[in-house]
């Protein structure tokens, strides 16, 4: 529930300092490591396991792959993505305050210290303040509500549940004749980072959704897709139709979301087309829910492909997911999985704002603001307006749009990549450092950054370019799931 | 002659010893488009934790490892061989010139060699092969040999490019698409149809390669006079035309259809193929004969199903079409049709008596005895006191006593490389590089190969993920 807008940001200064503590208490990882376990995906469609030892402009990324005997250096033109496999232990931040986005698509969440024709100046959780010319601003978002990761894994089998729905049993001689044996193989087991489904059954856990979250997960396959996933769900190791919650069944070529309502049964809520579930043998899927909209969003490898509202308001009691794998044999693997606190925005926004010849504030109740923003300071945002000068105090604030969708993006500097941080934040980076703990490089917008490689939960070397196997489509063989 | 009954031994022709599983993966003749052209050829490395790289092979050495190329990389990788689960190399254009006696020669380990039938005693068989000359094959490891038929007259071979063929629309769906050539094969990922006249004899054979991703519903009409795709659920609503046969392929169900325009379906039966959620390619092989009232299926060599048209071969065309319907992303290549003999290779079976040797002739009848040699191209059998000599041309296969074979197991330090065009062999990679490798193998021996024979390797099948030490 969305607090009060007149004590939504009550205090937000004082959070400052409190940022400013924590930050001066250092939010170091709890250890520094040489290398980092992760996944190096290639533009061509190519995928290797493995550790980043370091980056360099000039040397590119250099890697360590388990079968390799000596590290590998890959020039990062043709690379995609790294996405780091450990859990980053995220200190307990304060609100962030503000969202800000950039003209270049990067995105930061922080404490908006102050704001003005030349310039704006963020106070960060990750790289402490920070300031950027006012003319790189997109927009400012001023947010309330939970953040940060909720769960990033799987690392084992712990906190999950596994069961079967139903027993199934095998026929098996003996000097006694035949008899029904019960299966003792668990459906679902933990394999280097992932889940894999050996038979029909279920694997749950109560991640603690909150109300408006971010789930996320690799899935790959073998032949036809079947499996279930229950969301916001309080019965993780069963189907328990008594119970408010969700229920997404995924498909070849489809997605299918299910609400489930103690008392009322299931209610079909539409269906997705997922061209990706039938042309490929893996998807990285992502699901944003608010209970405050009643609304799931679906998205596949990062293209949004169904937003379901559900008119009867939200169902799910629960606070937990759970898989259940229809087929056994599929090869099912679940691998990469993140909850994150969402902050209840689709990345492109409603309402397109494309023609903006000046700015556009958008208050707590509703009401727009055309006119030149000119300061953020002391809590206190100052618009002029054809009709006046105003003064708001920033908790009325909703938003500031200060370009329009058209505005010209900065070309990107061949050679950097985008960081992704486990808070949702972006940031493009030019001659990318990576040195163990410590990274660096230089943001367009926010000038040059060092902040701790503990933080980095993916790394994008080629933001934009076509990614994926050649159009003559690779189909190798079948015992190869990713 | 000891003649056979041929009910017994002749028709239930089972799976056939294709062996061409895998045959290669796709062209490589073009990277793609985000990845800089560069003339090296495009090879794929997989690991068995399910990694892959692309780039070339660059060489073997078991004492060292794989080296690997790779365009990103300044010098080649080198990777712990225990790591490495296949090599995808490409395949290369079958050879122009056809040996006399070519024949396929099965081993017992399941490995396939194709080569010219030199001589053949009591003891050792020796065939003159493409990639490694003459091999000195042990009787006691020859399972089987099929000479290999005469090539019928070619009715179409390719594809080459969409030349020819019809793009019809499929009706009826909201996201029909086409048929794309790419890389020298079709490729679709939406509902499309593409279909060509290619003047389909009474005895046919159709051949291709086919893979897919997700899953795959794919029909395939046979002897059509349309080129346009016809909805089987509004057929009396479609144009015109004539009866044809729907070979439905909807992993995991294949299934015969009879169509016309004016009569209900007509199912021909149905079979589940599990292996198909199993893999995502295969060898496919249609054969036709409309005087037997056939239709058959492979996949790899083994015959999936058999259809016989109770009610006599209807057809009224001499098409073909293939109609993606909408699942998964099919790819289609190295697409063949001939003219069929109406021989179908037959698997080896158990004789009554396991001492002696079995020649299955092309005309259904079969010899047992003791095959004592191939001498002036014709093979030399004592059946009963009586010697019997018979053309090589004439035999469809021999099946060796199978008392007297030798079994192979596999060993964790060999490997399984298959041919660009058919067959493999198991044997113990020595060394590798562009220009040749060395294979130990525990049937022949010793021999040098081209590399270039080689499509894929198969790193010691049997050394498991679990094993490997990281």
């Amino acid at each position: 529930m969305r607090p009060p807008t007149s004590t939504r940001r009550k205090g937000w200064a004082s959070r400052c300092i409190g940022l400013a503590a924590a930050l001066a208490a250092g939010f170091a990882p709890a250890e520094a490591q040489d290398s980092v376990a992760g996944l190096l995906q290639f533009l061509d469609g190519a995928l290797m396991r493995g550790s980043l030892l370091g980056i360099d402009p000039q040397r590119g990324v250099r890697w360590q792959h388990p079968a390799a005997a000596a590290p590998i250096e890959f020039n990062s033109r043709n690379l995609h993505q790294l996405r780091i496999e450990r859990t980053p232990t995220l200190p307990t931040l304060p609100a962030p305050g503000c969202r800000v986005v950039f003209l270049n698509g990067d995105v930061v969440l922080g404490q908006l210290v102050a704001l003005d024709a030349e310039q704006v100046v963020l106070q960060t959780w990750f790289a402490g303040r920070l300031t950027a010319p006012r003319a790189s601003l997109k927009s400012v978002t001023f947010l309330s509500g939970p953040h940060g990761m909720f769960y990033d894994g799987p690392t084992g089998l712990d906190g999950w549940t596994v069961s079967a729905q139903n027993q199934f049993f095998i026929i098996q001689g003996g000097p006694g004749g035949a008899k029904q044996v019960p299966v003792q193989q668990p459906p679902w087991r933990y394999q280097e980072g992932a889940f894999v489904a050996e038979s029909v059954g279920f694997i749950g856990r109560d991640l603690k959704l909150p109300d408006t979250a971010r789930l996320e997960f690799d899935l790959a396959w073998q032949g036809p897709l079947a499996v279930m996933l229950n969301l916001y769900t309080d019965a993780i190791d069963r189907f328990d139709y008594s119970r408010g919650a969700y229920q997404l069944n995924l498909g070849s070529g489809y997605a299918n979301l299910m609400r489930i309502q103690g008392n009322a049964g299931m209610m079909h809520l539409g269906m997705a087309q997922l061209p990706a579930t039938s042309l490929k043998n893996r998807v990285r899927l992502e699901i944003r829910a608010s209970r405050e909209q009643g609304s799931l969003t679906l998205l596949a490898d990062g293209v949004q492909v169904q937003h379901w509202r559900d008119p009867a308001g939200f169902a799910g009691q629960g606070t937990g997911i759970s898989f259940y794998s229809q087929r056994p044999g599929s090869g099912l693997r679940v691998s990469a999985i993140r909850v994150s606190a969402w902050d209840g925005r689709a990345e492109s926004p409603d309402e397109v704002v494309t023609n903006l010849t000046s700015h556009l504030v958008k208050l707590a109740n509703k009401d727009r603001l055309d006119g030149t923003v000119q300061s953020v300071s002391d809590g206190v945002l100052a618009v002029k307006t054809a009709a006046a000068d105003l003064n708001i105090p920033l908790a009325r604030v909703m938003e500031l749009v200060l370009a329009g969708d058209d505005a010209l993006r900065p070309a990107r500097a061949a050679g950097s990549v985008q960081v992704h941080l486990p808070t949702g934040e972006r940031l493009t980076l030019a001659s990318p450092k990576w040195d163990q703990a410590v990274a660096t490089g230089v943001s367009p917008s926010l000038g040059a950054i060092t902040f701790n490689t503990a933080w980095v939960r993916l790394l994008e070397f080629n933001p934009g370019k076509p990614v994926g196997p050649a159009d003559d489509l690779d189909f190798f063989g079948a015992e190869v799931v990713r | 002659m000891n003649r056979m009954a041929r009910g017994a031994w002749c028709v239930k022709a089972c799976a056939l010893a294709f062996a061409t599983p895998f045959l290669s993966c796709a062209s490589f003749a073009g990277p793609p488009a985000s990845t800089p052209t560069n003339a090296a050829p495009r090879h794929v490395l997989l690991f068995r934790n399910g990694d892959l790289i692309y780039g070339a092979l660059h060489s073997i050495k078991p004492a060292e490892g794989l080296r690997w190329t790779h365009p990103d990389a300044a010098a080649p990788i080198l990777f712990g061989l225990p790591h490495c689960a296949e090599a995808h190399l490409g395949s290369t254009a079958p050879p122009s010139a056809r040996p006399q006696h070519l024949c396929h020669v099965r081993l017992v380990n399941g490995d396939e060699l194709s080569g010219a039938l030199v001589s053949l005693d009591e003891s050792v068989l020796v065939l003159d092969t493409r990639f490694a000359g003459r091999l000195k094959l042990p009787r006691s490891r020859v399972r089987a040999l099929s000479p290999a038929p005469e090539p019928g007259v070619v009715l179409y071979d390719g594809p080459t490019g969409l030349d020819g063929w019809t793009a019809g629309k499929v009706q009826g769906v909201a996201d029909a698409g086409q048929w794309r050539f790419v890389n020298g094969a079709f490729v679709a990922t939406q509902s499309a149809s593409l279909a060509r006249d290619v003047k389909l004899p009474d005895r046919a054979s159709i051949e291709f390669e086919m893979a897919w991703r997700g899953t795959f519903n794919l029909a395939i009409a046979l002897y059509t006079d349309s080129l346009q795709p016809v909805s089987l659920r509004a057929k009396e609503n479609e144009p015109e035309f004539g009866a044809f046969y729907s070979l439905q392929l909807n992993n995991p169900v294949i299934s015969l259809l009879h169509v016309t325009r004016p009569d209900p379906l007509r199912q021909l039966g149905q079979s589940i193929i599990s292996t198909f959620n199993q893999t995502n390619r295969a060898r496919i092989a249609i054969k036709t004969d409309r005087q037997q009232n056939l239709v058959a299926l492979f996949a790899d060599g083994a015959l999936l199903k058999a259809w016989q048209d109770p009610e006599n071969f209807k057809a009224k065309g001499t098409g073909i079409r293939f109609v993606h319907q909408g699942m998964g992303a099919i790819r289609i290549a190295s697409l063949r049709v001939t003219e069929w003999d109406g021989r179908l290779e037959q698997p080896a079976q158990a004789a009554p008596d396991p001492g002696q040797d079995v020649a299955r002739l092309v005309n259904l009848d079969a010899v047992a005895g003791e095959l004592k040699g191939f001498r002036d191209g014709k093979l030399a059998i004592l059946a009963g006191a009586s010697t019997i000599e018979v053309a090589l041309a004439r035999v469809a296969q021999v099946e060796f006593a199978s008392a007297r074979l030798k079994p192979l197991a596999p060993e964790a330090d060999e490997s399984r490389l298959w041919f660009a065009q058919r067959g493999s062999v198991t044997a113990r990679v020595e060394t590798w590089d562009a220009q040749r490798a060395v294979l130990t193998s525990r049937v022949f021996g010793r021999v040098e190969i081209k590399p270039e024979a080689i499509s894929r390797i198969q790193f010691a099948p049997l050394i498991l993920t679990t094993n490997v030490q990281e």
